[in-house]
């Protein structure tokens, strides 16, 4: 498998860049699977790096999903670095758009990413109820 | 799939141990045997946090 994902991102890389200036949507989709890619790696300089670069990409994009989707990649990339405080400030400035969002895919990764700050940030009886979200998502 | 793993993964992060290490360890298994090595390597790098 870790053949499979550097040859991916071999393919990916040169393909960010021709799609940077054509298709800037397509170019920041990209980005966040080779920034995913990169963070399983442990990479995780470079995968916070593309994950910037989605942001950028997508900055003024009218696809409100997959800005929150690279929204939510941060915040993800901050939780497994550790950086608390870098993750709840990300998530709280999107919490109202993830809300309004119609899209399968944007709630349930919000809901998971909810879940992980509440048990992450607060302890006790707010991890317990993390773990209750956890199974209502499952469920 | 994914989704449902992703939701394990979380809550396998927030368990408490032993059963933290033991919900992990059958994530990364049930994973790798669907072909899921992204996931099972992360559930083993949050194991190994612990």
């Amino acid at each position: 498998m870790e053949g499979r994902s550097a040859r991916a991102v071999e393919r990916l890389k040169p393909l960010l860049v021709q799609e940077e200036q054509r298709n800037p949507t397509f170019a920041a989709q990209i980005a966040m699977e080779l920034s995913d890619l990169r963070q399983a790696e442990g990479a995780a300089g470079e995968a916070l790096a593309l994950a910037r670069r989605a942001e950028k990409l997508l900055a003024g994009s009218e696809r409100r999903d997959l800005i929150i989707l690279g929204q939510l990649q941060l915040v993800k990339l901050h939780l497994a670095q550790k950086d608390f405080a870098a993750a709840d400030e990300r998530f709280e400035a999107i919490r109202e758009r993830t809300t309004q969002s119609g899209d399968y895919v944007v709630t349930l990764a919000t809901g998971i990413t909810a879940a992980r700050l509440k048990g992450l940030l607060a302890g006790g009886r707010q991890r317990a109820e993390a773990l209750d979200d956890l199974d209502r998502i499952r469920a | 799939m994914i989704d449902a793993f992703e939701a394990r993964l979380a809550a396998g992060e927030l368990a408490r141990p032993p059963e933290r290490s033991a919900k992990l360890e059958e994530i990364a298994r049930e994973a790798r045997r669907l072909g899921l090595e992204r996931i099972a390597r992360r559930a083993e790098e949050i194991r190994r946090e612990a």
